[in-house]
């Protein structure tokens, strides 16, 4: 039952302190079309299922009041405050995979973050590889402790740093196969396979339908996007109230240059969920591109209303400066959304563009560059994007990337 | 005989000119009816030549050319084709039948004239109706005798005495009986009673009804485009009792406020509904005034059917629960359901929900008048009701919501490009907001220059000078919008304000006074009174026009009490003893304080009044109501320091001096604080 | 219609008057009763606070009342 494997993930998911897969399955179980809500259940099956997902994931975490579930509790408690390190050193000599694993993502996040800080405040080139080859050991060490079976995910996020991406493929996988609620697990596999196409098709996938949102998600990176559409459709059967897949596709419209049905779909979502500002910067693309000005002046209003510091507002503004030829204020904007977010894609192609307007070309080469070292796919997405440039401009600009 | 052209016609055929007349007329009313004008034109004048000039059927076919023409936007020509027949050909010999189609034709005449803006030919046409018809009953026909008491050549004169009637002197309630008795003046009333039973031509007298009254319509517009509002009043009414159903006549004189309230109940009890109109009337009872009087229950049906669909809506309990607030009880009664089944299908139409949120608007409640008319323009982006549109702006500014009003406006401009002052006067709102004087003046002058005749623009226009502090051009853009608002308090009112701003207190209470007898039930007046009071030093007054104006608001925001009184002949307030406030219910009052943030002035200034008499107890409650009415706020915190000064508490008066200027820095503050930390020291100051 | 705010009646220095003939009739209605200061005091609070009288400076450093 779709429903309880939802219920079941969220609170799975948010005790290993996976946030954003618990999220997701939130959203999808709320977007569940009302038919399905209200199915009864056939009691046998749901027990099958339950028995089953029971004997591997219950017998994972700790029984409530022992010393392990206590020291989880701990653990927890500093890992929802962002003090990892600290969650860390609570959960040592943990017997129970449920802490094992907390442990081990909680020092792999600790190690990111310390990572990126050092990223940002060292740059000396050598320092850096430093820096990253002392997490590479560490991490190492890691990968040998963390066998945990069941939540294999973690050792999978460890192996993207060390490029070893077959073996993560391999893990991810096998994870993904014992549970499949797992959206970290999808959005992984999804970022690993990003550069090969057609491994995807080779491997072998469990039939569910966290399978469907998963090939859907990864063909709109690809940017296949009426082969997205056509599988977000037939998810919508079933999830009709979901917003995700609601600005898939608009995204996806987006992609394929529909502008007005975008524009559309976006305003529903925006009517759905006010506050949201997940995507909505391609909302704001596309009204840039429409030269909507009121409509993109007041979409910038609100978001800085809403949340001031996150990189989609800050390219919100920064496409309303471009969009009023302030292209210095529009850079700035965009600059404030890099450091908020280095790996930022869209941050990257936008400011290209303003550097571009400004013929500060060298700039913009540079930040283009960045932008494929992030998602090599986005050269497709380049040339279509603003049609401000001219076709000179252009082919000299793919001459140069690739 | 046919010539070659035709094929083989049939040998039996005579070309028979009836026959022909006859195809045509189809001809033009299909196409007329498809829209197509030029054909219909075509066909007309075919037809038109088919008769000799001074038959009776020539009369009719110039009107069908006449009438294609004018849905052709053809005007000129219209109106010139009409007047030169009308011009050679002797009126005077009229018989029964054709006076009815000459005043059609005139009508077609008259209101091509109005949409080619010639005002004054237009008056002239439907005058010199009046003028060629003798008083001559000699055929005793009905229609004449109807033509000549309609165009009595008394009432123009009578018209024209009232254009001398002292302004100043007449009230209200009089004026309705100045009209009304106008009309009884002509037997119109008693030939319509015999119109009515004569069953023969009743509808013949049914359309020369309609026509009159429509005539009468036309005039009101060019009088009122002419500036002249007293005429335009006059013929507007005179529509509206001719024939309720001209509902263009009662819109042009709810929407410009031309009538007090009280001139507009009258008028409505005036207008005899027929049992099948009920639905018409509550309408128009629902678009009356909504500022006014809140005893006026006649428009509550809707509110309470409308409130009742907001609470009903999660239980998807779709009206079927009729809420029937009148006094009847009887059930069972078909005519009621009749009513109510009515009602619950029409609270959905867009003119009604308008009224509804302007109900909302006046009872100050701006959420809910903002979401009605932002999900009427949602679903119907270019209605153009100027009552919604202006709702929905006030209720932006209320509300401050700077970015919705913004891009609020965009979309009008976008919309409403022939219609678009009201877009202008939102844009000119939206500057104001955001305290952009410049622009302000920049687009409240385009939003006047575009429509001059909009009081409402004028109104905004003189707020606006006056939070700029230019005393004068505040005083002339109020003054321009009390000529044009007629039955309107307000203009009245804030030039009153404006007065006592420069403390002319006499004037400004005569304005306020009247600004009272047109509108009884607005807080706003007596606590402009009250100030009056207050600044001659008239204390106890002051504190029982403040008193009152809190409870009229607190009355009007609960809509379950009953608000009465009444006045007595000398203008004063005559409480009834539910409101008698004696000392016991005074102190009830004190503890159950819902007053509205708005009126939180009236409070202050109610405290200052207690202050100055030295009852110190009852100004420290209201500053402190008025303190959290509008939490922080600097002047608050001096005066109760002030008062607590006074009475000699010393610290605690230094203490809130302390916390008024940490807000604000403020030289009279300064120095009560030095005075009472030198009190409190040492003793002396 | 849009509508102004009521008028406010703001404090000023005018005011400070009522203050200062609060002051003059208490000390008039203080000097009147002859009963000891402590009771003057608390019902006239603001009496004789616009003349003080003059201090020496033994008295303003506390060694003599």
């Amino acid at each position: 039952m779709i429903k309880f494997e939802l219920i079941k993930s969220i609170n799975d998911l948010n005790q290993r302190g996976l946030l954003l897969g618990s999220k997701w399955s939130s959203e999808q179980l709320n977007g569940l079309s009302p038919k399905i809500l209200n199915q009864v259940c056939d009691p046998e099956e749901e027990k099958k299922q339950f028995d089953f997902n029971s004997n591997n994931i219950e017998s994972s975490s700790p029984p409530i009041g022992s010393n392990e579930h206590l020291k989880y509790l701990l653990a927890k408690s500093y890992f929802d405050l962002k003090e990892y390190r600290r969650c860390y050193d609570v959960l040592v000599n943990c017997k129970y995979q449920l802490n094992i694993f907390l442990r081990s993502y909680s020092l792999f996040l600790a190690l990111e973050k310390r990572k990126e800080e050092d990223i940002i405040e060292q740059q000396n080139q050598k320092q850096q590889q430093q820096a990253q080859q002392q997490q590479a050991q560490q991490q190492a060490q890691q990968q040998a402790q963390g066998q945990d079976l069941t939540n294999p995910d973690n050792k999978n996020s460890t192996n993207n740093n060390n490029n070893k991406f077959n073996n993560a493929r391999q893990v991810l996988i096998e994870s993904v196969h014992k549970y499949p609620c797992n959206w970290s697990a999808w959005c992984d596999l999804a970022t690993i396979c990003s550069d090969s196409a057609d491994i995807v098709m080779q491997l072998s996938l469990p039939n569910h339908f966290m399978k469907d949102f998963f090939l859907a998600h990864f063909k709109l990176e690809l940017q296949q996007n009426n082969e997205s559409l056509q599988i977000y459709q037939s998810l919508v059967k079933t999830f009709s109230n979901s917003t995700y897949i609601l600005a898939q596709t608009a995204i996806a419209n987006y992609n394929l240059r529909a502008y007005d049905v975008g524009e559309e779909i976006f305003e529903r979502l925006i009517e759905l969920e006010p506050s949201r500002l997940e995507n909505i910067d391609i909302y704001s693309n596309i009204l840039y591109v429409r030269d909507k000005k009121a409509s993109l002046s007041m979409l910038a209003h609100k978001a800085m209303k809403i949340e001031k510091y996150c990189p989609e507002t800050c390219c919100i503004i920064g496409n309303y400066y471009s969009l009023k030829l302030e292209h210095d204020k529009a850079i700035m904007y965009f600059q404030r959304a890099l450091n908020l977010n280095d790996r930022y894609l869209s941050a990257w192609t936008l400011i290209g563009h303003e550097f571009l307007e400004i013929k500060n070309v060298s700039a913009a080469i540079n930040a283009y560059r960045k932008a494929v070292d992030i998602n090599p796919r986005v050269l497709q997405s380049l040339v279509w994007s603003r049609s401000n440039l001219s076709t000179i401009k252009t082919t000299t600009l793919l001459f140069i990337l690739l | 005989m046919a010539t070659s052209i035709f094929e083989q016609s049939p040998p039996t055929l005579i070309f028979n000119s009836t026959t022909i007349e006859d195809q045509l007329k189809c001809k033009i009313d299909s196409s007329v009816l498809t829209h197509s004008y030029t054909s219909a034109i075509f066909f007309a004048d075919k037809l038109l030549n088919l008769v000799p000039l001074n038959s009776k059927k020539y009369i009719e076919n110039l009107y069908i050319l006449c009438n294609a023409l004018y849905c052709d936007k053809q005007y000129q020509r219209s109106s010139f084709l009409i007047q030169k027949y009308l011009n050679q050909r002797n009126l005077k010999h009229q018989g029964e039948d054709e006076a009815l189609i000459i005043l059609k034709l005139k009508y077609l005449s008259a209101k091509c004239k109005i949409e080619t803006n010639e005002f004054d030919q237009c008056l002239q046409i439907l005058d010199n109706n009046h003028n060629n018809t003798d008083n001559n009953n000699e055929d005793g026909s009905i229609i004449n005798n109807t033509n000549n008491n309609i165009n009595n050549s008394n009432i123009n004169d009578n018209l024209d005495d009232y254009d001398d009637y002292d302004e100043e002197n007449y009230t209200g309630k009089d004026l309705l009986k100045f009209y009304v008795n106008m009309n009884k003046s002509n037997t119109d009333n008693k030939n319509d009673e015999n119109i009515n039973n004569n069953n023969n031509n009743s509808k013949n007298n049914k359309e020369i009804l309609i026509i009159k009254s429509n005539i009468a319509l036309i005039k009101g517009k060019c009088f009122e485009n002419m500036d002249n509002l007293k005429k335009a009043k006059f013929w507007y009414i005179k529509a509206l009792l001719l024939d309720y159903n001209c509902y263009e006549a009662f819109e042009s004189l709810t929407k410009s406020h031309l009538l007090t309230f009280q001139e507009e109940i009258q008028l409505l009890k005036k207008l005899n509904f027929q049992a099948d109109d009920i639905w018409l009337k509550e309408i128009y009872a629902l678009s009356l005034k909504k500022y006014d009087n809140p005893n006026f229950t006649s428009h509550y049906n809707y509110i309470e059917l409308y409130d009742n669909s907001l609470n009903n809506n999660d239980n998807n309990n779709n009206n079927n629960n009729s809420t029937n607030t009148s006094t009847k009880t009887n059930n069972s009664n078909n005519s009621l359901l009749k009513i109510n089944d009515i009602r619950n299908k029409l609270i959905n139409c867009n003119d009604i929900l308008t009224m509804i949120s302007e109900y909302y608007f006046y009872k100050q409640q701006f959420q809910e008048s903002y979401s009605i008319t932002k999900k009427i323009l949602k679903e119907d982006k270019y209605y153009n009701n100027s009552t919604c549109i202006m709702v929905l702006i006030s209720s932006l500014f209320e509300l401050q919501l700077t970015n919705e009003l913004y891009y609020t406006c965009h979309q009008l401009i976008d919309s409403f490009s022939q219609n678009s002052s009201i877009s202008w006067y939102g844009i000119a709102c939206y500057y104001q907001l955001i305290q952009n004087s410049d622009l302000t003046q920049k687009f409240f002058t385009k939003a006047t220059t575009l429509n001059s005749r909009i009081g409402a623009f004028w109104l905004g226009f003189g707020h606006f000078f006056a939070t700029k502090g230019e005393h004068d051009q505040a005083m002339a853009a109020y003054r321009t919008s009390s000529r044009l608002l007629t039955g309107c308090h307000l203009p009245l009112l804030c030039i009153g304000m404006e007065l006592i701003r420069v403390h002319n207190l006499n004037l400004a209470s005569q304005y306020i006074l009247q600004a009272k007898d047109i509108c009884p039930y607005d807080p706003m007046t007596f606590n402009e009174l009250g100030i009056i009071e207050y600044k001659n030093s008239q204390f106890e007054e002051a504190i029982k026009l403040f008193e009152m104006a809190l409870e009229i608001s607190k009355i009007k925001n609960n809509n379950n009490n009953q608000l009465n009184y009444s006045f007595n002949s000398n203008g004063n307030i005559n409480n009834n003893n539910r409101f008698k406030l004696n000392n016991n219910e005074k102190k009830k009052s004190m503890v159950m304080m819902s007053y509205m943030e708005s009126w939180e002035p009236t409070v202050y200034n109610l405290a200052h009044c207690y202050r100055k008499l030295r009852r110190y107890d009852l100004a420290l409650h209201y500053y402190n109501m008025s303190l959290s009415l509008i939490p922080n706020n600097p002047s608050t915190f001096t005066a109760l320091g002030f008062c607590y000064h006074l009475q000699g508490s010393f610290d605690e008066a230094i203490d809130y001096y302390h916390q008024s200027l940490s807000i604000r820095d403020d030289t009279f503050t300064n120095v009560l604080l030095h005075k009472a930390l030198s009190l409190s020291i040492l003793n002396y100051d | 219609m849009i509508n102004r705010k009521p008028t406010r009646i703001e404090l000023n220095m005018e005011d400070i008057e009522e203050y200062e003939d609060l002051k003059k009739e208490q000390t008039e209605a203080a000097s009147k009763i002859s009963n000891n200061n402590q009771l003057k005091k608390e019902q006239f609070p603001l009496t004789n606070t616009s003349n003080p009288p003059k201090k020496t400076t033994a008295q303003i450093i506390g060694y003599e009342k």
